[in-house]
């Protein structure tokens, strides 16, 4: 029986020594178990695994080879009966029979047909495996002629069919050298049978019409010492050849059946039969009759049956021609996923334009997916273009993208010079052609319907600045149409107003009609910079002993001063004090405290107060003192001693100001990330560093905020004065993206498969290399992530909310625009990330907005009336709605009714708070007579895909990593939730909409910024860098998208609260009982 | 040696459904069909014998198809010019039920005199499809279903995003619903929670997965039609629905068979290939568990069905 990872994981050695290729053992076991590796990668297993593991891996069904010279085919090693199980592995070989009784010169045409024939699906060609040459003359002299014709005519795999063993000695006497096949052996003749096959090196094909039988004889002949055997259970019709092969394959595959566990040779009467013995088992068919209109159609089925359903079925790339396309026809550029090329290809087809399609190779990703993922980008599409040759079969260099990656014309403008670029429409049946007028611009432009309106101002040559890189989130790309019809694909940052004024994003945004356009004077958009005046609970570690746990220590020297008589220098006479008065033997000064001690300790009066922070060396070795700091006099006791941590968010950053010596938080501050206005996400951020300068700058504005917020700080602690200088010691956390665009790190690669980080390991820092103005020499300890996407916020989050020291079996997320989620206890830990979108943080929703003053944080709605009541942050009148605010209203409005389970709104309801509004369907949450702004606010049915987008991909997520290490969700003890949404959310209307799992409430825990909170802890615990470096290191990530298993998850989550109920029973009671209420 | 054959021992079943009523029932029908019950995986006669067979509904269109491939119309001729003549004509020629597809541009009395013309000229069962966009389905499925109320007609094509209209009226006038879906387990299942939470009963619903011909992604419906089968077997009650599938009108989309001229040579003859692509196409999906299989070539009809016969012959002891 097969292992699961887990089940492998503990035979291996489970040092995480990386020498095997993977990150941690756990990485290994789970490659094992998907057979992706080889157990000979571990060279520290021990041997009684081994022979574990050899067992778990033998096939159930043994392969058998056929060979020629130069071809050969294969059958067995398949693993399930139904191909989305896993897949199935080995084509079965297409075999046509051709008697020895037939003229000799049709015997070489036909063979010469099937040798000859090729055809060509989706840029691959297929082509017939073999000939099987049956004896129906009975005459040895007879058959061997006719094998050596067609051995003549074909050098493919050959099946020999008698059943008598001379006239099949006579045959293979012409096929010295082929591992051919012999059918075949039956109880009469099968010791003679086997021992032709053993001396031959054939593959035996044994028949018998009864199971039992036929396992018999394959019994008896391996005795022989022939083990290359092919079954062929004589099924009389479709229906027992059903059954059979069923049978056989479930024997092998469920009970080990060894005895069956051969592959099977068919010999179908019709096409029907064909088809069946290509998806229900067969391993070798044999046809009667070849015509090219059979071969083609079964070569397509086999070609269908047996791609691997986990992967995106691909096209070849390359270019194809579409109606006979000349020199001057159009490029069109699309992706290798096939269901993509079909449409397109079709469409194009069915519309009569001659045209190239050219198709990148983007692994097998639709156009969105793939340019999501970094696989279809202009470098791809000019690779390709260039790989392709397309400049030798065109007059005319223009190239047609699709609508939906228009963002990348730029790009390709720069990678193909001197090529025109052109954007097509969104969809490959929307072919007509739109004039747009821009204001600023000198005359319109002409572009398909479909099109963008930013890069119809592009092609115009107007300029508009996007950026969140075209991704509807920064809303700077709005312009007016004043004239003609547009469809607005997202309307964030639009009030109602703006778009009944015509306002549109233009990134988003797409032509319809014939347009006019006014660009607006760009205004710079009004950011709100806030600070976070709700200071979260924070309290200092139990048992935080400044002596035991802080690496920085303080102590005041009295040092000698010289004279004639001892003209020892200053640095030694430090260094002596240190060592006489503290005990300090291995100090380092840095170059600019040299420049400085001189004068300190002449001013100070060689009265001094030092600051040391103290590190072990690397290794382990020796203890290492460095100089942090040196005052002039000496401190009291219980004067504070300072250190920051920080918390750097995509969105926002947070930084605490700690007194080192009690432990306790002395000040809160929070504000924006200064990088915002460069892109909201993480991806816009890293396409924006990569351009010219833009490494620097945003290295630069996010030091300001940081450097803002430190002054802030100081200014904020009560009774001393604190100047930023003072601060000795600083702890960062966040996620690998923006730790390596704190430190100028290029972090392109991030983005790019295969998605790795330049340094996951920070070394230690100093304030002065970093540019925060804290000490010039205070230790900055960037703390360590695991993966791209999974960085030092998880790391940090782990280590603060304890999971990996606790036998509980935890499931830890971090919600945000990206979800990141963690797995395990001290045993072993998994973590992964998913893309769940801002709207859970009141972003991309019409009325969303961040959970402060005047957001409606709770709505209640009357399953009679519809009426809803709703509690807002502050009192007062709403002026929107917040994540918590929308997961209730969204579980209320399922709960009533006003939804279905899809999440449509039911437009049957007959209700003045259910209506058809500017984005389609809606319900009213709050009349603007009761609104602070005086505008109705509003949930809109886009606003609800996109919640459940957003709790179905949290939800796919943890489902997912739990089901990949075998762990039933409840069997969960405990699941801790961070972000900044889990202050206020409400367990029951989480799981009623089921975005949490529907456990026992006490099983989860939230506990607001995990991310700040570790960073803070990690303060205070001079050994915390060890234990969070063991947590990344121990920590293995999980790939989703390697396969189609998440989006299955993803599917099936984007239903209230599932497609499958039976994981929600509270709710399905809860569903029933509002039933038996109405 | 004695063997054990390894038994699938399955929760679940299929649910019947039947689809037309005779006189009696409270329609005009000179027969209904049933599929669905059964209690395994498709053809599995040793573990538990299937009640029904899988059908084979012929496809007729109100009015003469354009772009219908020249080789249908060289085989159904002059009667494709009436659908009454061609509905009896798919009768002769073996069709277990009639689907009716109303043409995009159809008013509502024609569609509905269409749809009583059918049921005049055959006494089959009867299947009706709309154009196949949201509005003008609901458009004409609306008065067909009030004018013929009691019929338990199957009508299509009921999606995710018009589901209720549809829905309304085959409750109000005693039909059926063909639920579609592409081409996912998860969509089929939440199409079929959504149907029924009106209030349809479930064995008033057809499910219809959707599927690519052979070539254009086949073993996506493959797949799938596996793997709703497998659902319904395990006992979950929202999947327990019988299957229809179109590979008839997917098979005669692709250029495979709609063509005979400018594709490679290696395609071979042109008829002898477009059978071959509908009937390989739907003996594919009836191994993986369809129940109603809706054809447009006589020969396919005939051939598909001899596969069924042998499929469904009693089990071999073996």
């Amino acid at each position: 029986m097969a292992l699961s990872g887990i089940q492998i994981y503990k035979l291996l050695p489970q040092t995480n020594c990386k020498e095997c290729g993977f990150p941690t053992c756990l990485a290994f076991a789970m490659k094992l178990a998907a057979k992706q590796v080889e157990l000979s990668a571990c060279p520290y297993v021990i041997e009684a695994s081994k022979a574990q593991l050899a067992e778990s891996a033998a096939p159930p069904i043994r392969l058998i080879t056929l060979k020629s010279n130069g071809y050969e085919v294969k059958a067995g090693n398949e693993v399930v009966l139904y191909r989305h199980e896993k897949t199935f592995y080995n084509r079965p070989g297409l075999f046509v029979r051709i008697s020895d009784q037939l003229p000799v010169e049709e015997i070489s045409a036909l063979a010469a047909d099937v040798e000859g024939y090729t055809t060509n699906y989706v840029g691959i060609d297929l082509t017939m495996d073999g000939i099987a040459v049956q004896a129906v003359s009975g005459d040895p002299a007879k058959f061997a002629d006719a094998v050596k014709l067609v051995r003549k005519s074909s050098h493919r795999p050959m099946i020999l069919m008698s059943d008598n063993p001379s006239v099949i000695a006579a045959g293979l006497k012409e096929l010295s050298g082929d591992a051919a096949m012999i059918y075949s052996a039956t109880s009469a003749n099968w010791e003679v049978m086997a021992e032709l096959a053993g001396t031959h090196k054939a593959a035996l094909a044994v028949s018998s019409g009864s199971l039992e039988e036929l396992a018999d004889l394959t019994e008896k002949i391996k005795a022989k010492g022939v083990e290359d055997l092919v079954l062929d259970p004589v099924g009389e019709n479709l229906g027992s050849s059903l059954i059979l092969s069923t049978q056989i394959r479930r024997l092998a595959l469920k009970k080990n059946f060894r005895s069956l566990g051969y592959p099977v040779v068919s010999f179908p009467k019709n096409p029907e039969a064909a088809a069946q013995a290509i998806a229900k088992y067969s391993g070798f068919v044999v046809i009667d009759h070849f015509t090219a209109e059979l071969a083609y159609p079964l070569l397509v089925l086999r070609q269908n049956i047996y791609t691997d359903p986990q992967k995106p079925i691909q096209v070849q790339p390359g270019i194809y021609e579409i109606n006979s396309p000349k020199p001057d026809s159009p490029v069109l550029v699309t992706t290798n996923f096939s269901i993509t090329y079909f449409s397109v290809a079709n469409e194009v087809e069915g519309s009569g334009l001659p045209a190239w399609l050219v198709v990148c190779d983007a692994e097998g990703m639709s156009v969105l997916t793939a340019w999501a993922a970094g696989k279809f980008d202009a470098e791809r599409i000019a690779k390709s273009i260039k790989g392709f040759n397309v400049a030798e079969k065109v007059s005319r260099k223009r190239v047609v993208i699709p609508g939906h990656v228009a963002v990348l014309s730029g790009e390709l403008e720069a990678e193909l010079p001197d090529w025109e670029i052109r954007v097509g429409p969104r969809e490959a049946l929307d072919m007509t052609t739109h004039q747009v007028t821009f204001d600023v611009a000198s005359q319109p432009i002409s572009v398909p319907s479909g099109a963008l309106l930013s890069e119809a101002a592009r092609l115009a040559g107007v300029e508009i600045i996007q950026p969140c890189g075209g991704q509807g989130r920064c809303g700077r790309c709005t312009v007016q149409v004043v004239e003609g019809t547009v469809r607005r694909r997202s309307t964030l940052r639009l009030s109602s107003e703006d778009i009944d004024e015509g306002y549109a994003l233009a990134c988003q945004t797409v032509v319809e009609s014939d347009l006019n356009v006014l660009i607006p004077p760009q205004e710079r958009i009004e950011r709100r910079l806030t600070t976070d005046l709700t200071v979260a609970e924070v309290t200092v570690p139990i048992g935080y002993d400044y002596r035991f746990y802080q690496s920085i220590r303080r102590v005041n020297l009295t040092i000698t001063p010289p004279s004639m008589d001892d003209q020892t220098d200053d640095l030694s006479r430090l260094l002596t004090a240190l060592r006489q008065q503290a005990q300090f033997t291995n100090v380092i000064v840095s170059m600019e405290l040299l420049r400085r001690i001189g004068s300190i300790l002449r001013e100070a009066d060689w009265e001094v107060t030092a600051i040391l922070d103290i590190h072990e060396t690397l290794g382990g070795g020796g203890i290492q003192e460095w100089l942090i700091d040196l005052l002039p006099g000496h401190s009291y006791d219980y004067d504070p001693l300072w250190g920051i941590s920080v918390d750097i968010g995509t969105t926002t950053v947070t930084l605490w100001l700690v007194d080192l010596l009690t432990g306790s938080v002395k000040a809160q501050v929070s504000e924006y990330n200064g990088q915002i206005s460069r892109g909201e996400d993480v991806i816009s951020r890293i396409v924006y560093a990569s351009k010219n300068g833009g490494r620097e700058e945003l290295r630069n504005l996010v030091l300001e905020t940081i450097n803002q917020l430190l002054e802030l700080a100081c200014k904020r602690v009560v009774g001393y004065q604190v100047r930023s200088t003072d601060v000795v010691k600083a702890t960062i956390a966040g996620n690998s993206t923006m730790m390596h665009l704190l430190l100028g790190i290029p972090a392109g690669s991030i983005r790019l498969s295969p998605f790795v980080t330049s340094v996951n390991y920070m070394p230690l820092l100093h304030g002065r290399d970093v540019g925060i103005k804290v000490n010039p020499e205070a230790v900055v300890d960037c703390l360590p992530g695991v993966a791209s996407y999974v960085g030092a916020d998880i790391t940090a989050g782990v280590y603060s909310s304890g999971m990996d020291d606790t036998d509980k079996l935890t499931l830890f997320m971090d919600v945000g625009t990206n979800g990141e989620i963690v797995l395990g206890s001290s045993e072993w830990l998994v973590t992964c990330a998913c893309s769940a979108g801002p709207a859970f943080e009141g972003a991309g929703v019409v009325d969303g907005m961040r959970a402060t003053k005047g957001a409606i944080e709770e709505v209640w709605i009357n399953g009679d009336s519809y009426e809803p009541t709703y509690r807002v942050i502050g009192g007062g009148r709403p002026r929107g709605i917040c994540g918590s605010g929308l997961i209730s209203v969204l579980a209320e409005m399922f709960m009533t009714g006003i939804v279905d389970k899809a999440g449509n709104i039911n437009n049957h309801l007959e209700h003045p708070r259910v209506r058809q509004g500017e984005h389609g369907w809606e319900y009213v949450i709050a009349w603007g007579t009761d609104t602070e702004h005086k505008r109705d606010i509003v949930i809109t049915h886009v606003d609800i895909d996109n919640l459940l987008r957003a709790k179905g991909a949290i939800f796919a997520g943890y489902t997912v990593l739990a089901a990949s290490v075998g762990v039933p969700m409840d069997m969960i003890d405990q699941m801790l939730i961070g972000g900044s949404f889990g202050k206020y959310i409400n367990v029951e209307k989480a799981v009623q909409i089921g975005l949490l799992p529907d456990l026992p409430w006490d099983r989860f825990q939230f506990l607001g910024n995990t991310s700040a909170r570790g960073a803070y802890y990690a303060l205070l615990d001079r050994n915390a860098r060890e234990r969070i470096q063991d947590i990344a290191r121990r920590m293995t990530y999980i790939e989703l998208s390697a396969d189609n298993t998440f989006y299955e998850a993803f599917i099936s989550a984007l239903f209230l609260p599932h497609t499958d109920l039976s994981l929600f029973p509270s709710v399905a009671a809860a569903m029933q009982k509002e039933l038996e209420n109405s | 040696m004695p063997i054990e054959i390894p038994l699938d021992k399955w929760p679940g079943s299929v649910r019947e459904v039947k689809i037309g009523a005779t006189a009696p029932e409270g329609g005009t029908r000179g027969r209904t069909v049933v599929v669905g019950g059964q209690k395994s995986m498709p053809f599995m006669h040793f573990e538990a014998p299937a009640p029904h067979r899988p059908v084979i509904a012929i496809e007729v269109k109100n009015r003469r198809p354009e772009d219908w491939s020249p080789l249908l119309a060289n085989v159904w001729g002059d009667a494709m010019d009436d659908p009454g003549k061609w509905a009896k004509a798919a009768e002769t020629v073996g069709a277990d039920l009639i689907q009716i597809t109303l043409s995009l541009g159809t008013k509502p009395d024609e569609a509905v005199q269409t749809v009583k013309a059918v049921l005049a000229s055959t006494g089959l069962p009867l299947i009706v499809f709309g154009p196949g966009q949201a509005e003008a389905d609901n458009e004409l499925l609306v008065p067909v279903a009030e004018a013929t109320k009691g019929e338990r007609l199957l009508l299509g094509i009921c999606e995710d995003k018009n589901y209720r209209t549809i829905v309304a009226t085959a409750m109000a006038n005693g039909h059926l619903v063909n639920a579609r879906t592409p081409m996912d387990v998860n969509l089929a299942k939440q199409l079929n929670i959504l149907i029924s939470d009106m209030g349809l009963p479930l064995d008033r619903i057809v499910m219809d997965p959707s599927t690519g011909a052979l070539g254009y992604g086949i073993e996506y419906g493959y797949s799938v039609m596996e793997r709703l089968r497998m659902a319904a077997l395990q006992g979950d009650s929202m999947t327990q629905l019988p299957m229809l599938v179109t590979p008839g009108f997917e098979a005669w989309k692709a250029k495979e068979a709609k063509v005979g001229s400018g594709v490679p040579a290696s395609w071979g003859d042109w008829e002898q290939r477009a059978i071959n692509w509908e009937t390989l196409t739907a003996v594919a999906l009836l191994e993986s568990g369809a129940d109603i299989i809706v054809l447009r070539h006589p020969e396919s009809v005939k051939r598909v069905r001899s596969a069924i016969e042998e499929l469904a012959s009693e089990p071999v002891t073996a």
